[in-house]
Formats: structure tokens, sequence, C-alpha cells
């Protein structure tokens, strides 16, 4: 729509039914109001949509967060979670009654087991089981408590991931991201306090995962990236330049204090500090996104290369985000789902591949978080959406060392702030088939993660729709064998 | 070899014999009612009868050689030998009453039945108490039928949990329901078992048959402990009946009768194990791990106004909780000044976490930093200080965090570091100590430093 159409929209609407109801209403009854309380009503004290609750509930251990999902879900059972016996197993017919009951995603008729595909060795002082897939990330066990019994329900991408990270396994829930920063508000006010990160291709659940649901759209996440530009449409156009631009939002936000004050409308809040915050993102972002400026031996560290949409380069990035005050940063790596349908895309040769693609990011992350004394007041998440099956899959009669989803026992694990170190929680059976010794749900690692913050998961409320929802819904424990008493 | 009271131990097997022919004849009588040829279950009665008599002589007998052995209350055991010698006496007297009687009938089949059956029941249930104690039938009982029973009903909500963690006494809240719950069966008042009654306190200490059940401070020659901690096959092991007690509860006697077994003794973390640390966590929900210092602060509110002064200046200030008033203090412009800093003693008080992280401090500006009491953690990285900024540091009594990385400190400053007392972790990556004073250091401080990765 051009101006000129746009004005004669605008005219036209003037004389529509829906405009005289809307607006009449709101005015008469900010009238009636107005007189009643003696005029000054709606003077320029306006609320600030990010003020969220701001304080959190009790001391917090943590002021940062660091997401990294592994979406597509890696195979547990090639990294982590070393079951001799189910190598034993390898190529033997999977016994029936661990099929009764279950469903699975691809899994038909008998699956045969598969043993690990990777090679096991202890690390640390804590002896911690890692594979040869994982190297580098070796050196580090010592900083990190694996959670070895994690389950969900959803035996499917999307849900899975939508349960891990909204709580709910349908769309349309706020992402924990969006709740944290609901409960928190963000400690930097030029930069947005859930930024999002993207890696290895498009999610499966897509940008839903990182929405505000019903919350104020204010707490959604903004999805920035390493190649072009930081954020998508936040240049100028050409021949407006930063003033022009000021001046802009400074007038669209008048005539939105206006509308604000009519209709009362908490959207037009959030609107008007998007604007706000947009504005100066514009300044704040290609600063702190440009890894240019990082020394060589910054950039070695974590194999970042300038210009690329790598993991590494977004672990870098996270680090980069932390340090200037951003309070959750979310990553997403795609391409974890190793049903080995072809040759070379199963658990030996495209898993093996895929970790080196992460080993060294990651495990430079946790490094350079230590060394600038970040680690204690950041929490770091790692997991995919659910685990692989201890059995084959074998989609077209022919298997190609896939596994199949699984949700009943996977490892996820977590470091900084306050989450104990070198330690592991939870135990599956010999085949790594479900948990038999601290299980967790994916609502106790959300209740965690808030924990850590300093937020009540079951305080952390927003009414919405005749009742208070909150991220876990009705469950979920805080996992508080992991827990150190250190702020 | 003491015969009596080897034979007087086959009364609660034997015992069951002349209950389960009362049964039988019960039974029996109570079907021939409803049959018009009565002839064969009258011979079964009899019989049966015959059989109650003979069993309950020998029942009556090995329970009075039992009885010989004490340990039982007095009241009881009398009321229980008599019930017993009256179930024999009334079985025979049945006997006789149903050859005499000619007009023998319904009604008199139902008196004699009635009569026999609570009898019975009656020695049962206090043959039960003899050997059970009074509680245990009903001891998990809903409350409405231990109300009804005349039972104390324990309200539930009163637990240990409910408590501050603080103001629980060793012995009335752990020990002594513990000793109800476990031993106060044969260790009571009426029934003092091998002369030892756990039902006050004061009886802890008085000399029993086989020695002093407590003895303050001396675990070795505390009877009860050496009883309740022997091997469970040993024949002195105690409790004999029941449910030993827990590995935690004979942590917590132990615990408890080392530091003297005072009646109003608490647990206090400097004298506890670990181990015992961990146990009450896990079974008592009671964590008495000393608390860190910023979970102890107490400070006052503060005015908005006040915080509102310091964020125009550059701060920025978060609050740490609903229910403290600590602050997250950082600045977050390029350069400081004496002025942003003279600004913190606004707050000082409050401020646990500082961040004055790359602003251009200098050492001078450092000296300048107000009395900050409650501080904890402070952030002083890329910034141009130096050795002679550490002497500062001194005056914060509960600093456990300092980050100094990316500043000039070298050796000598680290020296300086490690004689603060409070000090836990240290970041010195891109300064100018090194790895071997590092080494050398870590031996005799308790501060984890983090020298961070070569450049």
């Amino acid at each position: 729509m051009d101006i000129f159409n746009e004005a004669h929209y605008r005219e036209s609407e003037y004389n529509t039914r829906r405009h005289f109801l809307k607006n009449c209403i709101s005015g008469m009854g900010a009238l009636t109001l107005g007189s009643m309380l003696g005029g000054d009503l709606f003077a320029n004290n306006l609320p600030r949509p990010m003020a969220g609750h701001d304080i959190p509930h009790f001391l917090p251990k943590a002021k940062h967060v660091i997401y990294l999902h592994m979406a597509g879900a890696p195979s547990q059972l090639e990294l982590f979670d070393h079951k001799p016996v189910l190598n034993k197993l390898n190529g033997q017919d999977c016994p029936p009654s661990l099929l009764e009951g279950k469903r699975f995603a691809f899994i038909r008729g008998t699956p045969k087991m598969l043993g690990s595909q990777a090679t096991f060795k202890q690390y640390g002082e804590s002896r911690t089981w890692i594979s040869n897939y994982l190297p580098k990330f070796a050196s580090v066990v010592d900083e990190i408590s694996f959670l070895k019994a994690v389950s969900t329900e959803e035996f499917n991408h999307a849900p899975a991931q939508f349960l891990m990270q909204t709580g709910s396994p349908r769309q349309g829930r706020p992402s924990l991201g969006s709740w944290a920063t609901y409960g928190l508000g963000s400690s930097n006010e030029n930069l947005p306090g859930f930024i999002v990160l993207l890696s290895g291709g498009v999610v499966t659940g897509g940008k839903r995962l990182w929405g505000s649901g019903f919350l104020p759209t204010v707490y959604q996440g903004v999805q920035c990236q390493s190649k072009g530009p930081a954020v998508r449409n936040l240049q100028n156009p050409k021949g407006v330049d930063a003033t022009l631009r000021k001046q802009t939002v400074e007038v669209i936000n008048k005539i939105n204090e206006q509308e604000y004050q009519e209709s009362r409308d908490p959207e037009i809040l959030t609107r008007m500090s998007q604007y706000e915050l947009a504005f100066k993102m514009q300044t704040s972002v290609p600063g702190v996104m440009s890894i240019d400026d990082e020394p060589d031996y910054i950039k070695n560290l974590y194999g970042a290369t300038p210009g690329e949409g790598s993991f590494a380069n977004n672990c870098l990035l996270a680090r980069r985000l932390v340090e200037n005050g951003v309070r959750f940063v979310q990553l997403y790596d795609e391409g974890w789902d190793t049903h080995g349908v072809s040759p070379g895309s199963g658990v030996d040769v495209g898993l093996k591949d895929k970790c080196s693609r992460i080993d060294q990011g990651m495990t430079a992350l946790l490094t350079d978080l230590k060394q600038r004394g970040l680690l204690e007041e950041t929490l770091i998440v790692w997991g995919g959406e659910f685990g692989r099956t201890p059995m084959m899959e074998a989609r077209s009669g022919q298997g190609f060392f896939g596994r199949d989803h699984h949700g009943e026992a996977f490892t996820m694990w977590m470091a900084g702030g306050g989450i104990k170190k070198g330690f592991t929680f939870g135990e599956t059976d010999e085949i790594g088939y479900s948990g038999i010794l601290g299980k967790v749900h994916v609502h106790d690692i959300q209740a965690t993660i808030l924990n850590q913050l300093g937020l009540d998961h079951e305080r952390l409320t927003f009414h919405f729709q005749g009742r208070d929802f909150r991220l876990t819904d009705v469950s979920g424990n805080v996992i508080k064998d992991i827990l150190t008493q250190q702020y | 070899m003491e015969i009596d009271l080897f034979l007087g131990r086959f009364h609660p097997l034997l015992v069951h014999l002349p209950i389960g022919f009362i049964v039988l004849t019960v039974v029996i009588e109570i079907i021939g009612l409803f049959k018009n040829d009565k002839k064969i279950y009258d011979r079964i009665v009899q019989y049966s009868l015959i059989a109650v008599m003979v069993s309950g002589l020998i029942t009556i007998a090995t329970g009075l050689l039992l009885s010989q052995g004490g340990d039982y209350a007095a009241d009881t055991l009398w009321q229980h030998k008599w019930l017993g010698i009256g179930v024999v006496v009334f079985s025979a007297l049945a006997y006789v009453l149903k050859i005499k009687i000619r007009t023998y009938n319904n009604k008199h089949s139902i008196f004699i039945s009635s009569v026999l059956i609570i009898l019975v029941g009656l020695t049962g249930h206090q043959g039960g108490v003899l050997t059970h104690g009074q509680d245990y039938l009903l001891a998990y009982a809903p409350d409405a039928l231990k109300k009804l029973a005349g039972m104390d009903v324990v309200d539930s909500n009163k637990g240990i949990q409910h408590k501050n963690q603080d103001s629980v006494l060793i012995y009335r809240d752990i020990i002594q329901p513990m000793f109800e719950q476990k031993c106060t069966t044969c260790h009571n008042n009426e029934k003092q078992k091998g002369g030892l009654d756990l039902t006050a306190y004061r009886h802890l200490f008085i000399e029993t048959e086989s020695g002093y059940p407590i003895v303050q401070s001396v675990l070795e020659e505390s009877e009860l402990f050496k009883r309740i901690s022997l091997p469970l096959d040993n024949k002195k092991f105690m409790p004999t009946k029941g449910k030993p007690l827990s590995y935690s509860e004979i942590k917590i006697l132990d615990y408890w009768i080392n530091m003297g077994a005072d009646s109003l003794a608490v647990f206090d973390h400097k004298n506890m194990t670990p181990e015992l640390l961990q146990l009450m966590i896990r079974d008592y929900n009671l964590d008495y791990n000393p608390k860190p210092y910023i979970e102890t602060i107490v400070v006052e509110e503060i005015g908005e106004q006040k915080v509102g002064i310091l964020i125009e200046n550059g701060f920025s200030v978060d609050r740490l909780g609903e229910d403290n008033f600590l602050f997250d203090v950082s600045y977050d412009r390029a350069t400081i000044g004496e002025e942003q800093i003279s600004l913190l003693k606004e707050i000082g008080d409050n401020i646990t976490t500082l961040n004055l992280s790359n602003c251009g401090l200098t050492n001078e500006l450092l000296a300048q930093l107000p009395e900050l009491k409650n501080l904890t953690k402070i952030d002083l990285h890329s910034n141009p200080i130096s050795d002679d900024a550490i002497q500062q540091l001194h005056r914060y009594k509960h600093l456990e965090v300092i980050n100094l990385y990316d500043t000039e400190v070298s050796n000598d400053g680290l020296k300086l570091l490690l004689d603060i007392d409070s000090l836990r972790r240290l970041y010195l990556w891109k300064t100018k100590v090194t790895q071997e004073m590092v080494d050398e250091s870590s031996n005799t401080a308790n501060v984890i430093i983090d020298l961070g990765g070569a450049i």
C-alpha cells in the first residue's frame, strides 16, 4: 500500500462502525473517568512494560542463562551414557518387553539392539565417562553436572521442543527466556533481554519456540544472526540518518501514547518500548554482534570465523551478550536427528561429524566464561528435546546405524551459576533405555533454571483467559541434588 | 539350664491350639443351629471341647512358666492368667452342660458360644498387650478410631518439618519420639524390661541391670548406644522386635551423647560431621550447613530516590530478592570518577555485589571507595589497577570473590589478596601473576584461583 492509498484508507476508516465503537466508547469512558478523578488523569506516568516483576523472589545464584539446544536430539548413547552391556547385545533382537505398549516415531516391528558407535573414556577428577566424539569437551567435565535420566512424553521434534522450551507440547505458551525476562527484566536497557541465535538450519518448532505467548510481546526472543545484518530489518532506509530516525520514533511514540490513553491497550506500551529499543539497538547491537574486534587467541579458542553463521560464532556471541548484560541467550543448533536413513547419516559418521562442529565452541564458551569470572553467574544448559533409542532404526528394511526418537531417558547437562561441579545425577538401566535413579522431567529442568535466577516457578505466573498460567503448569520440582550453596 | 523358660516360651506358639479348637467348636455349634438332625454336630462339638480343655491346660502350664521370667506388667498378667484359666474352666462347664441339660436348645447354644468367643477374645487381647504393649494394636488406626478408643491423637501437622530448624531440640523432637516409636513398648514405666524405662529423660541416667543407659559424653560406656549399634544377629541387639534404629537415628544418638546428652541440646554445624549434615537433610529435611554470609545479612530498605540518583549517574542497581534489600550494583559507563564513587556511600550497607569493571578505575579512585560492610563480590577487571590497590580491599571483611582479570596485579598483589580471610575465589587471567606463584599459594590458602587459559 503506498502512502496515498494509506491516507485514503485512514480517512475512510473514520466512517467505519468499528472505529466508532472503539473510539467513542473508550473516549466516553475516559471522559467520564477523567472528570470523576479531577482531570489530570493521564499525565505522562506511563507504566513500563519491561518492568515486569524486576525483583527476583529470592537471592539468585545466576544472573544470566545460556541455553544450548541441540535441535533434532543428539544420541546420549554416543556422547555421555556409557553402556557396555548394550555393546554386548549389539545386533540382537530387542526383547518384546521393551516394545510392549510403547510408541516410536519410526520403529516398527522388532528392531535390533545397537551398541554405541563411540568409544568411551573417563576424564577429569570426577572420572566422568565421555566419548571420543567430544574430545575437547572432555577437558572441562569437572565444571559440569550431568543429568543422566531426563525424560519427556513427546517423541516428535516440534512438540518435544515446545515442551522443553515453553512447558507445553502445544504452541502458544511463552518460552523459557520470555518467562525469565518477564520475571527479571533486562539488565541492559540498550539490548533485548532475550536473544536467540541459530545455526545448522531451521529449527523444526520454528519461531514460536522463542515467542512470548500470552505475555506482552516485549518479552519475546529477538533473533540475531552472526552472518549478514545482526538483526533483520533494523537498518535505516537509504537517506534516513540516525537523527531523523530518532525524531520519527519520537513522533510515532507520541501518537502511540495518545492511542494508549484512549484505549489502555497494554500492547501499545509494548510497541512503544519496542520502537525505543529498536532505535537503541541500531547502535548497540552491531557493536555487540561483531566479533571482529575479538583478539585472535579468542577466535581461535572458539574456532570462530567472522561472517559465518556457525555454532562456534554463536558461542562467542553468547559470551559477548552475557558480558553486556543480556539475561537469556538461547542457541539452537539444528541437525542432530540421526535416523540413519542413508549411509553416513546415523550415529556413526553423521553424529561424529556433527559433534566436531560443536565440541570446540561449547568447550571454549565454558573456558572463556570461567576465566572472566562469568561462569559463576551464568547458568549454562545443554540438551536436545529428547534422546535416542538403544535400538537401531531400519526404516527401509536396512539400517545405517540410526537411532529413533526416545523420550524415556536422555542426558542433559548444566554448569555455572550455582550448579555442582564434576557431578552426575541420575542413572539409566544397563542398556540406557529408561532411568532407574534420579529421574527428572522437562518441567524439573525448567523449575531449576528459574530457581537459579532467583525465581520460584510456582509463583511466576501470568493471568490469562481466566486463570494463572506458569511455565511448569502444575508440575516441576527444583533438582536440588545438583545445586551448591555458593553464590 | 533354665528349662522352665525354655518350655515357657512355647506358650505363644501353643496358645493357638485352644483358640483354633474354640473357633471350631463355635462354628460347628452354629452350623448345628440350622440342622434338624443335630446329633453328628453335637458329637463334633463335644470332641472339640475336650481338645480345648487338653490343649488349654498345656497352654496354661507353659504360660505360668513363662510368667516366671518377669518382665511383664503385673496387672495385665494377672488378668490374662485368670481369663485363660477361665476359658478352660468354661469349656469344661460347657461340655458338662451339653451332656446334662436335656432341654438343650438353640438359646443355650448361642449363650455358650458367645461367652466362649468373648472370653477367648479378651484373653488373646490381654496376651497381645503383654507382648506388644498397650498401644500396639491401634498405633496406626485412623484418628477417629483412636479417639473412640480413648487414645491420644497426634496432630501430624506438628511434624518436625514445620519447625524452625534452629529451634529443634535433639532430645525432645527427635530422640524421644524415636524411643516412643521403637523402644517404649518394652521399656516403659509399667514394663521395665531389663530395668530400663525410656519414657522420660531423667531415667536415661539411672543404672539398669546391664549398666547405665547413657553416660554423658562417653559413648563407649552408654549401654543403650552399645545395644542399638550391635550387629543385627547379636542376641543383645536392641530392639529385639520391630524396626531397628535407622542409620541416621544411630548417628544422631551418637552426636547427642557425645555432645553431653543435654535435654535442651540443639544441632550445631561446627561439631557435626559432613555425613551427619547430609543425613539431616536427607531424612529430616533440616539443613544445618552454615549459611553463606549473604543469606544472613539484614539491612534496611533504601528509598527509590537514592537509587534513582545512582541510576542517573550511570549505575545500574538491581534488588536481589523480594525478601531482602540487598543490591547488585554495576557501573555501566566508560569512565568513572570520584563523584560517582562517592555516591555509593548512600547505599553502602546494601551493596553486596559491586561491578566497577572496565571503567578506567585507578588505584587512587579505588582508595576513595567507601565502607561497604556487606560486600561479598567485587569485579574490578580491565582497569589500570595494580598491587598498591589491593590493600584497599582488606577493608571489606566479607569479600568472597574478587575479579581482577586484565589488570596489572602481580605476584606481590596475590600475596596480599590471600591475606583476606573471607576470600574464596579469585580471577587473575591476563595479569602478571605467574602459575608458579599460584601453585605455591594454593597449598596454603583455601582459595580457588583462576589464572585462565594461555593467551
